[in-house]
């Protein structure tokens, strides 16, 4: 049996680095959203992992210990071992990690309880099947409700979102196919449960969850943008900044300094620097000479270790600059820019 | 008389044990009182009136959401729309909506904190009010074991809708706590009725062996009883272990995600796995009626809630197992998490001096180390504002006691060498019966021969999807 997931957590903990604590994976796994854990995953590449692993301290310090205990993971300093980077390193692990997807305002999640509770409740009218909904969520209740109203020629449609799905999880292929279609509910099909899709695919039940996980994000990626399915993405945003810093980056679109964005929002400076950060690290364009002279961009950019974001170097070294300024800088490096 | 109906409505060609009896007591009008076992149908002696006398609106009132959300799962799954909830799941607009829209409701569900919100009690007093029903009566006495303080207003409330029908249903209740229903919600010389706790259909097995056989036992038994069939452990961890030594088995806890537990839940509704192993979390209004085997891995804390538990196998009436594997010291589990619910000596100490120092009640989970929510904390918070320290203490090893107590009367269930029945009769005081078929001490146990469903093979991803969008 094959346990992947055990290999996802390794390479997550690889990618910090050693820079970053226990905590800072937890938070991170936990879809935190506080500025810190917001900047791990977004300098550490855990975007993938964000919120996938949603667990209590006690079972984190659990797993923590089962990996020490197989002498994969040196707590210490909270890195791999040799047998611990082994079991990280095959391309399947940075694959499944790769294509989590990781959480979007819940975006993957809802769009599936939409669908997934859609198709059931469809099928089962047209067969005729009383049935027992796979999802227990109101707003997901009301949204199919809503959406059955509609007069449309529902059938052809069902038609098409099979073909949709078919075609988007062939170019996805297997194992993450499987995943996906068998944790669908027809009028006579129950979904299976992750247990029972590890036997089906020969691992363990969490790596079967992480298999749907990824196979779920792919089809939403790899969808055509005309895609029929889309519609059950309606009103869901992809967004990974918070909705404090998009408040903020608003006010700075209508021209705001950051003086009054602060003196508006009535929050504190770090706070709105937080915000700033934020806006370095999701928008395509920032304007990083308003935060940082660009001789210290450069400066900064230089004296930057190729495979380390430690911010404490660098903030040592110029003296001038302040630790925000340095995550500016590094969040538009992170994203491939270059000032040199 | 009230057949057409059922077979119409329900689906069902005849009534259950008691069933028809008050339904024609409601039908003509009378206050019921009905006691009546779990799993004994109560929900369709008060629904079934609203179908034959067709107008106004039945009012049920019901302590717990997940019961709430059950019932009417069932009854939209039977194709009827007109029942509504109020609860505190819904949303203003929601509540409103409903409220302006009662007439077209046929059951309206909610909890006794949303009956006593005046705009709700005004509306309900202006519109017909077929009838009244509590759910779970036995929590407006102080006598009974689950005392909730929101049920003392109902018999206010009822006054003030107009003093419709009433019908209180409970599980339990002794003579005092039945008093104590007629009383506080002024039935008017109420009708009552008081069913057996006895399940003739259900045989009754105890099988003792050493703790090392109990798995292989298991095993085999899963192979020779007739299923579908439902085996209870005491924790997550063994439901999840021994769910993976069984063919063809699910296991199903509260630890797991809603999805996954509806997921399982489905399947063995539908016959698509034929073995359930689970917690005690599972049951709560699940409606399946042909559970043929329950085996206990692990022996309950109480007789009531092993009776609770079997009394899921057979509700078709025909022929079911209740089989308990007790090995010695099996007890000790139960033991365990008896004493995990209360809170130790030293703690209840503690907590007092705590909070005599001023300590903030919201510092005293971490100084405790216990979680806010569990519900050691929770009666602790309760022991601090009603009673003094002694008190306290007297009052937590009395319960302890109790606790062990009621294990010692199962276990007694376990060991005795005497007929199985009579002595699950006789605690609840009920005369003794004879029948046929009864239990090991009785007779001999055949089990019939069961035919192995065969489940479909795996099939290719594709074929699965294109059977779910199948409109074949």
């Amino acid at each position: 049996m094959i346990h992947l997931a055990d290999g996802v957590l390794l390479l997550a903990i690889k990618r910090l680095n050693g820079e970053r604590s226990e905590r800072s994976l937890y938070h991170v796994l936990n879809g935190k959203r506080s500025a810190t854990t917001l900047q791990d995953a977004f300098f550490y590449e855990m975007e993938p992992v964000f919120g996938q692993f949603p667990q209590t301290t006690y079972l984190y310090e659990a797993m923590l210990k089962r990996f020490e205990k197989r002498g994969w993971l040196n707590r210490k300093d909270f890195t791999l071992t040799e047998a611990g980077e082994m079991l990280a390193s095959p391309e399947a692990v940075e694959q499944l990690m790769n294509r989590l997807g990781g959480e979007r305002r819940d975006y993957n999640l809802t769009t599936w309880k939409r669908l997934s509770l859609f198709v059931q409740t469809f099928m089962s009218r047209e067969h005729d099947r009383t049935f027992y909904p796979v999802q227990a969520d109101r707003p997901a209740e009301q949204w199919v409700k809503q959406l059955l109203r509609f007069d449309r020629d529902w059938k052809e449609l069902m038609r098409t979102f099979h073909q949709e799905i078919e075609r988007a999880l062939e170019r996805i292929g297997d194992p993450y196919a499987s995943a996906v279609v068998y944790r669908f509910t027809g009028a006579f099909e129950t979904g299976l449960t992750y247990e029972q899709i590890a036997k089906l695919l020969n691992v363990d039940a969490e790596t079967a969850r992480l298999y749907f996980l990824a196979g779920w994000n792919e089809l939403l990626i790899v969808l055509p943008d005309e895609a029929k399915l889309r519609g059950f993405t309606y009103g869901l945003s992809t967004e990974r900044m918070t909705f404090s810093a998009r408040e903020s980056y608003d006010l700075f679109l209508k021209g705001y300094t950051f003086e009054q964005v602060q003196a508006k929002r009535r929050l504190r400076t770090s706070t709105i620097e937080d915000h700033v950060v934020e806006m370095a690290m999701y928008l395509d364009v920032f304007p990083l000479d308003q935060f940082v002279p660009m001789e210290d961009v450069a400066t900064i950019e230089q004296l930057r270790h190729p495979s380390s974001w430690a911010l404490k170097p660098i903030f040592e070294k110029m003296g001038r600059v302040s630790y925000f300024q340095i995550r500016l800088v590094f969040a538009r490096l992170k994203r491939g820019e270059t000032f040199v | 008389m009230y057949e057409s109906t059922l077979k119409r409505v329900f689906g069902y060609d005849s009534f259950r044990t008691g069933q028809h009896d008050i339904i024609h007591a409601v039908v003509e009008g009378h206050d019921v009182l009905a006691v009546m076992p779990t799993g004994a149908g109560k929900s369709l002696t008060f629904q079934l009136p609203s179908y034959i006398k067709n107008k106004g609106l039945t009012v049920i009132v019901s302590p717990l959401l997940s019961l709430i959300e059950d019932q009417m799962q069932h009854i939209r799954a039977r194709g009827e729309r007109g029942v509504a909830r109020l609860t505190s799941m819904e949303s203003a607009e929601e509540k409103q909506e409903i409220i302006n829209q009662l007439k077209r409701y046929r059951f309206l569900y909610l909890s006794p904190e949303q009956l006593a919100v005046p705009y709700v009690t005004r509306a309900l007093s202006n519109v017909s009010v077929q009838m009244l029903v509590i759910d779970e009566a036995h929590c407006i006495s102080q006598w009974g074991h689950e005392f909730r303080p929101e049920y003392a207003r109902l018999g206010e409330l009822r006054k003030q809708i107009g003093s419709p029908q009433c019908m209180a249903v409970t599980a339990t209740a002794p003579e005092n706590v039945k008093r104590d229903i007629i009383e506080k919600l002024a039935l008017f010389t109420p009708e009552q009725f008081v069913h057996s706790a006895n399940r003739p259909e259900i045989r009754l097995v105890v099988e003792r062996l050493d703790k090392e056989r109990k798995l292989e036992r298991l095993k085999e038994l899963i192979q020779n009883i007739p299923k579908p069939a439902v085996v209870y452990t005491a924790t997550r961890r063994e439901a999840e272990a021994l769910a993976f030594e069984l063919d063809d088995a699910l296991f199903y806890h509260g630890g797991m995600s809603t999805e996954d537990r509806r997921l399982v839940q489905s399947q063995f509704l539908r016959d698509e796995v034929s073995v359930m192993v689970c917690t005690s979390a599972f049951g709560m209004g699940v409606n399946k009626d042909n559970v043929r085997s329950v085996v206990h891995f692990q022996i309950p804390a109480t007789v009531e809630a092993y009776m609770q538990e079997i009394g899921r196998a057979g509700r078709d009436g025909q022929p079911a197992f209740a089989i308990l594997l007790y090995a010695e010291g099996d007890e000790r589990i139960q033991q365990f998490l008896i004493d995990g619910q209360y809170p130790k000596d030293e703690d209840v100490r503690m907590a007092y001096f705590e909070s005599e120092n001023g300590t903030a009640i919201t510092q005293l989970p971490r100084l405790l180390r216990m979680s806010e929510e569990e519900s050691k904390f929770l009666l602790l918070k309760q022991l601090l504002t009603e009673r003094s320290l002694q008190e306290a203490l007297e009052w937590v090893k009395e319960r302890r006691r109790d606790r062990y107590r009621q294990l010692g009367q199962m276990m007694d269930y376990a060991l005795i060498r005497t007929c199985r029945r009579d002595y699950l009769l006789r605690y609840f005081s009920e005369p003794t019966i004879e029948q046929e078929e009864c239990c090991d001490i009785c007779g001999e146990i055949i089990y019939p021969e069961t035919s192995t469903i065969v489940r479909e093979n795996v099939t290719e991803w594709k074929i699965r999807l294109t059977q779910i969008f199948s409109f074949e």
